[in-house]
């Protein structure tokens, strides 16, 4: 062991704790990594930036180029609401439809896209036919990772995995199609699992589909009169400082033969107004006391719900995947002046928080329970930065590019397949054309692209150049070879699978896959056997994070419309990762001999 | 001229024309010069990618990242205010105190920050001192632009150039070797500026009446007064039955913007469309009188034939059917005129079956629901094309009577008198005025189904309409509207303390461009009336709401304050009022500073290469929290990355071939025999006038290999003419187009494309003047 290993070694352990501790974004990690690496001189600068230009690095935002387009040009929802409504309404018939669908759609674009387009029309089937969201939204996705498994450019890990089989040592690399028969295999695995096993496993959340039960807001809501000596009298709602000083939000004012008024912060309130109220009950009884405020008794959520029907109405709503408004807190972007509409709760990794909702920072994945007028509601579908759970965005699709985006897709698909150009110039052209035929706009491509992957992925790879000339790649290669070669290399293939699914867990499948496939190639070159079935082993495990929500967003995006907590993950997912870690070590040998 | 060499200048002459055309965007173009170079094998295919990776580029984000911190933090701002508000009012003073700010601002930030931070705060000071903004802002920009060259991160082509070097072998651009010339640039260019530049700067006259009618000066500068009005109304005349402002469709019908409703005691500025119309109101309106005039005078349309028939409809070529849609379809929760129905499938909705009724009128604003069924209209070959579409459901007619439309159709004619004889059916807006749908025109015993919307009506035109005989006349009551003569509204009267007026311009970091305000819903998603927009000199005033907006435009903005304060925090928008600036995280101004001084030393120790040191500034600002990934992410301007990524294999293609050193020798054949510094000359007009249609980077990456050839072939040193291309690529003061700065300041400043070639031109010749005298001092050849 050199010295440099040691430093590799210590560089590869503080960044795996720095994924696993999630403090700080794994991108801004990546970019340490990749700092850290250059000051060290492990690497040098040149080597240190060229994951920017690798090859793949290139190809994986060409995808997400193109897989924005398919979004934009609407071929994705065509191809989604025609499976929906061949499914029917049959449970078990609709999950196999989803699965088949995700994975389908998740061969062609990135899977956190197929997820998001899918999940409005998932949730709203769901409470069609009267099941748990939770019965339908783990399956998607996890079938939408291993559908990625299919083809080349079907996820991040499969791109890399095949770049770096190119760079490191020359191999042979993996052609688009090479990943199909495993890719099928393992997607029937999942799509069998899930209708025979997975689904008594998966929990039975939301009875009925009662976002208000869902979310726990009953006991926060309730109606108080302001009284005649009331100090709020002739105040503005804005001068009323209800939130700031009692965490109290009003919903809506009633006063005597009046229609409803929506609070805007100009309005006076008058005694004798009826306001509905969230707030806590500690709050609400002491701002009762302090301001004049008088609380009924026997108020019930139902009536409220039934008396206000048609003009409010209650929605969930997610942050979009590429969403700009993360990190920031509902005071910040002032959601109700913008949209008009208030927050009631919001529901994060399994919990539902009702309690000082304005100053939480939104987080990836968050669900918000939003009350308010339908058309306002409309125009929050109209946002790219929203994903309203009930019917599909109203975002205006070019649906007359479609044919055109399925056109472009299938040439490059073709140069690709046939090994005409290589696939990140392929994939670059097939970007560019979209550009050009005017199916997205350039500012659409910039942001379909995510970047968060891209620097992720960049800012790593520099740390797979260090392992391999560091000579780290092979001790650790030599090490698993000690540890489990006595039983064959095929024992060392399923080690490396072993090794790949447990990190993968912990930090992103792309920057598992960066780290493990040099590892798995110097061990295949040491046992002197096919690295490429060692590599494909990589590639497949790098899909499996399925014991936690944090594995990967298209996880953490159904969390909270699933209302799943922690560890339902764990208890579906375990399974299916045994189940897939037996099937690979049966069916691998068959496909790419060793 | 070996062939490949012909073939780089081939690709190398399309890009040109591309980027002067303007046809498709400048970083498209890049990649499309990045792949056609792959695919020629003028390059390998690494080295088409290399450019993500180069040195140049990465450091070209990470300063825009670190300047988006300065940004965020608000160390510019503080500085900016500060120094300014202290100018007092003298023209030349604030001039020199302006440019001065900014080019310091603009050595260490991206040139395009600085003008867009600066702007608000320049534009208050115009306000408050009464100078027209248009002698400010023009300096504004260009000291942006010249500030640019006083450092080695001012402005990318400075990094490109000196990352060029370093490939060629050479000794990189240390930071502060820019500074001598760029500081001496600066300050002559402030010089000219303040002595002969100032004079030369338009004041237009609409500036002159700011200083008269101090508080209103927004409402002047776009001519606004002129088409104010008070329309009033006799208490008598309005509509028995309550209703609201927004039922009243006043606004749409009378293609007007209500401002405002004066009733007793109280004026209600930007009222809420729910607001319910009280007897004795009158309203401020911005709009054209004309239409109000012509509504009152004649009689439109008489009602002929009421409760026709509905086989009325179905002729030989048209066909009545019912269409149902699937329950997940994506039309649900738009209404027909978002879903444009009649163009895109070509048939005419005549009613919708709902929840067992029919709703047979104001069919095109209702949101469509699940279960709805449409009564349409259409040619045979249309309703045919539906019936093979799987997105609805097409059954034959079956239940016509069941929709009693025949309540709802009759013929109207067309008076001689009546003012839409000779309109087209757009213009005659017979569907805003009075809800009614023209399904047919009857003229000369002829009856044409389905007319066009271009379609002309005469006089004595029969029209077959959907509708009610009442929608004639339901609106008679705004007939009474009368503009009130004597009582022109004052302009103070727009504004109070919940509502006021304010500009704002879309910002450079906008993705909006190229929208409508109709696509983006601006009306009903910031509840502000958009009453006009300056764009390149120019007032626009009617249907702004289907203009395609631009980076640089202005609009005038009519709302509730706090509705422009959310607007201003958009990074779309950058409002023009320094209240509605997002608040900076000023607690973190200190750590950023530190930061970019920190990366600044160890940049001129040489400690470590310029592009890791950006990075690490990068990280740690985002590490203590001056700002987030996503909002890095946000700040870099991926369209100059792009183009320079895509444009950098040309460069090593135009040294591989040899096409650079071919284009050196004609250049030096040219004029190498005047001595170097006529070369220097050369190069720098060659690069000034390229940057006028080119990008400026693109300018600095393809020039850099021929002046670094034309160095060794005649002998001297290279540095001298590689910082004149990049002094020369960055300095682009002739047109608006030349660099995003100047668009930025055009709508504000109102300013016009000939401006920019009086001002500009000398400045141009000044330094051109001045690198000739001094860059040869400081880098002897």
């Amino acid at each position: 062991m050199t010295p440099e290993i040691v430093l590799v070694l210590a560089i590869l352990a503080v960044s795996i704790l720095l994924f696993v501790s999630e403090r700080l974004r794994v991108d801004l990690v990546a970019m340490l990594v990749l700092i850290t690496l250059s000051l060290t001189g492990l690497v040098t600068p040149e080597e240190a930036f060229s994951g920017f230009s690798s090859p793949a690095v290139i190809t994986v935002w060409a995808v997400y180029i193109v897989s924005g387009a398919l979004f934009k040009s609407g071929v994705a929802d065509i191809l989604a609401r025609f499976m929906l409504r061949i499914a029917g309404n049959d449970y078990i018939r609709i999950l196999i439809v989803i699965m088949v669908t995700v994975g389908v759609m998740s061969s062609f674009m990135n899977n956190i896209g197929a997820v998001a387009i899918l999940l409005p029309a998932v949730v709203s089937v769901a409470r069609r036919i009267k099941v748990s969201p939770s019965k339908l939204l783990i399956p998607m996705a996890f079938t939408s990772l291993l559908g990625g498994k299919m083809t080349l450019i079907g996820t991040p890990p499969n791109i890399l995995a095949t770049s770096i089989m190119e760079t490191y040592g020359g191999l042979e690399p993996f052609s688009f199609f090479d990943f199909t028969p495993m890719g099928v295999i393992v997607l029937t695995t999942g799509i069998l699992y899930f209708i025979f096993i997975g689904r008594h496993l998966l929990p039975d959340r939301t009875p009925g589909g009662d976002l208000s039960q869902v979310y726990q807001i009953r006991e926060y809501l309730s109606e108080v009169r302001v009284m005649d000596d009331s100090s709020l009298h002739g105040k503005k709602l804005s001068e009323t400082q209800l939130g700031e000083e009692y965490d109290m939000t009003v919903l809506q004012i009633r006063r005597v033969d009046q229609p409803p008024l929506n609070p805007l912060p100009d309005q006076r309130l008058r005694s004798g107004d009826v306001l509905l109220v969230e707030s806590s009950t500690d709050n609400l009884i002491r701002a009762n006391e302090a301001l004049g405020l008088e609380a009924f008794a026997d108020w019930k959520f139902e009536d409220f719900e039934e008396r206000t029907r048609p003009e409010s109405v209650l929605v969930e709503m997610m942050l979009s995947p590429d969403s700009s408004i993360s990190g920031q807190t509902l005071k910040q972007i002032d959601f109700r002046a913008r949209y008009g509409l208030n927050v009631l709760a919001i529901q994060r990794r399994g919990r539902a928080i009702v309690k000082q909702i304005a100053d939480i920072p939104l987080e990836f994945g968050d669900a918000l329970l939003i009350r308010g007028a339908r058309e306002r509601i409309d125009h929050l579908r109209r946002d790219p930065d929203f994903l309203v759970l009930e019917a599909p965005p109203l975002e205006t699709r070019r649906l007359d590019k479609a044919p055109l985006a399925v056109l472009i897709l299938l040439g490059v698909l073709i140069v690709v397949s046939t090994r005409l150009l290589h696939v990140s110039t392929a994939m670059l052209i097939g970007a560019m054309l979209m550009v050009l035929l005017r199916v997205l706009k350039m500012d659409e491509a910039y942001q379909a692209i995510e970047w968060k992957s891209v620097f992720l992925i960049a800012g790593m790879l520099p740390m797979g150049i260090a392992m391999q000339t560091s000579g780290t790649a092979l001790f650790l290669a030599e090490q698993i070879i000690v540890l489990v070669g006595d039983w064959g290399p095929m024992a060392v293939v399923m080690g490396i699978f072993l090794m790949t699914a447990l990190t993968t867990e912990v930090m992103s499948n792309a920057a598992a896959t960066v780290l493990v496939t040099p590892i798995a190639i110097d061990a295949a070159r040491s046992l002197g056997v096919n690295p490429q079935t060692f590599v494909m082993a990589v590639v497949i495990a790098a899909a499996t994070s399925f014991l936690m929500p944090i594995g990967h967003q298209a996880n953490i995006l159904v969390f909270g419309p699933g209302g799943y907590r922690f560890f339902d993950y764990t208890k579906v997912g375990v399974w299916l990762n045994v189940l897939i870690f037996i099937i690979v070590a049966i069916t691998l040998p068959f496909i790419w001999p060793l | 001229m070996t062939f490949q060499i012909t073939l780089v200048l081939a690709i190398l002459g399309i890009a040109v024309v591309l980027f002067v055309t303007e046809k498709i965007r400048v970083d498209v173009v890049a990649l499309m010069v990045l792949i056609s170079l792959a695919m020629t094998g003028l390059v390998t295919p690494s080295e088409a990618l290399s450019g993500f990776s180069n040195l140049a580029v990465i450091t070209v984000w990470a300063v825009f990242i670190l300047s988006g911190g300065l940004f965020r933090t608000g160390i510019a701002d503080i500085i900016g205010r500060q120094v300014l508000r202290l100018t007092g009012k003298n023209e030349v003073r604030l001039l020199v105190v302006i440019m001065l700010t900014t080019s310091l601002l603009s050595s260490f930030m991206n040139d395009i920050g600085v003008a867009a931070l600066l702007l608000p705060v320049v534009i208050n000071i115009a306000r408050k001192t009464g100078i027209p903004p248009s002698k400010l802002l023009m300096p504004l920009a260009f000291a942006a632009l010249l500030g640019g060259l006083n450092t080695l991160i001012g402005t990318p082509p400075n990094i490109l150039v000196s990352e060029a070097l370093r490939e060629a072998g050479l000794p990189p651009f240390e930071f502060f070797d820019y500074t001598p010339v760029g500081v001496t640039l600066t300050i002559s260019g402030i010089a000219f500026m303040a002595l002969v530049g100032r004079h030369l700067l338009p004041s237009r006259d609409v500036a002159k009446s700011v200083r008269e009618q101090n508080g209103s000066e927004l409402v002047n500068v776009f001519d606004l007064q002129e088409r104010l009005f008070l329309l009033s109304l006799p208490p008598d005349r309005m509509p028995p039955e309550p209703i609201t402002l927004a039922e009243s469709r006043i606004g749409s019908i009378l293609d007007i913007n209500v401002l405002g409703i004066v009733r007793t005691g109280e004026t209600l500025l930007a009222p809420h469309p729910k607001t319910p119309l009280k007897p004795g109101d009158k309203f401020i309106v911005a709009g054209r009188t004309d239409r109000i005039n012509e509504f009152g005078n004649r009689q439109e349309l008489l009602v002929e034939e009421s409760n026709l028939a509905i086989q009325t409809l179905a002729s030989a070529g048209l066909e009545v059917a019912e269409l149902a849609f699937p329950p997940n379809s994506p039309l649900l929760g738009q209404n027909l005129k978002q879903i444009d129905f009649r163009r895109r499938f070509g048939v005419l909705v005549l009613a919708i079956w709902r929840d067992g009724i029919p709703v047979r009128s104001n069919v095109d604003n209702l949101p469509l629901e699940t279960g709805d069924i449409l009564l349409v209209q259409g040619l045979r070959d249309h309703v045919e094309n539906l019936r093979k579409d799987p997105e609805f459901l097409v059954s034959n007619i079956a239940r016509t009577d069941a929709y009693k439309l025949d309540e709802r159709l009759m013929t109207v004619r067309v008076p001689p008198e009546s003012s839409l004889a000779g309109k087209s059916l757009a213009q005659s807006r017979l569907s805003e005025v009075f809800d009614l749908t023209v399904l047919g025109i009857l003229r000369d015993g002829e009856t044409f189904l389905m007319p066009s919307a271009e379609e002309t009506l005469r006089a004595d035109d029969y029209l077959l309409v959907k509708g009610r005989p009442e929608n004639l006349v339901s609106n008679r009551w705004l007939e009474a509207l009368k503009v009130d003569p004597l009582r022109t509204p004052s302009l103070s009267a727009l504004e109070s303390d919940d509502v006021g007026l304010v500009e704002a311009l879309l910002s450079p970091y906008s993705q909006l461009a190229g929208k409508t305000l109709n696509e983006l819903h601006f009306r009903e998603k910031y509840g502000l009336n958009v009453l006009a927009l300056w764009r390149e000199g120019r007032i626009w005033r009617g249907n702004l709401r289907n203009v395609g907006l631009r980076i640089g435009d202005s609009l005038l903005l009519h709302g509730p304050r706090q509705m422009t304060r959310v607007l201003g925090r958009e990074r779309d928008f950058i409002v023009l009022a320094e209240e509605a600036q997002e608040p900076p995280r000023i607690e973190k101004a200190p750590v950023a500073v530190i930061i970019m001084v920190a990366m600044l030393t160890t940049v001129i120790l040489e400690v470590i290469p310029l592009a890791l040191a950006a990075l690490i500034g990068v990280t740690l600002m985002i590490l203590t929290g001056c700002l987030t990934m996503d909002e890095a992410y946000g700040y870099i301007e991926w369209k100059a990355v792009f183009l320079i990524a895509g444009m950098l294999p040309l460069g090593i293609a135009m040294e591989r071939s040899g096409a650079a050193l071919f284009l050196a020798e004609a250049m030096v054949e040219l004029i190498g025999g005047l001595g170097p510094l006529a070369v220097l000359a050369g190069l720098y007009i060659l690069a000034a006038l390229a940057s006028q249609v080119m990008p400026n980077p693109a300018v600095a990456v393809l020039l850099a290999p021929i002046a670094l050839n034309t160095a060794a072939n005649i002998g001297v040193s290279p540095y001298p003419l590689m910082m004149a291309i990049a002094l020369s690529a960055s300095a682009a003061f002739l047109s608006p187009v030349g660099h995003s700065a100047n668009v930025l300041i055009m709508g504000p400043g109102g300013y016009r494309f000939s401006d920019y070639l009086r001002v500009g031109a000398p400045l141009t010749l000044v330094t051109l003047l001045v690198t000739l005298l001094f860059l040869p001092i400081f880098w002897p050849f």
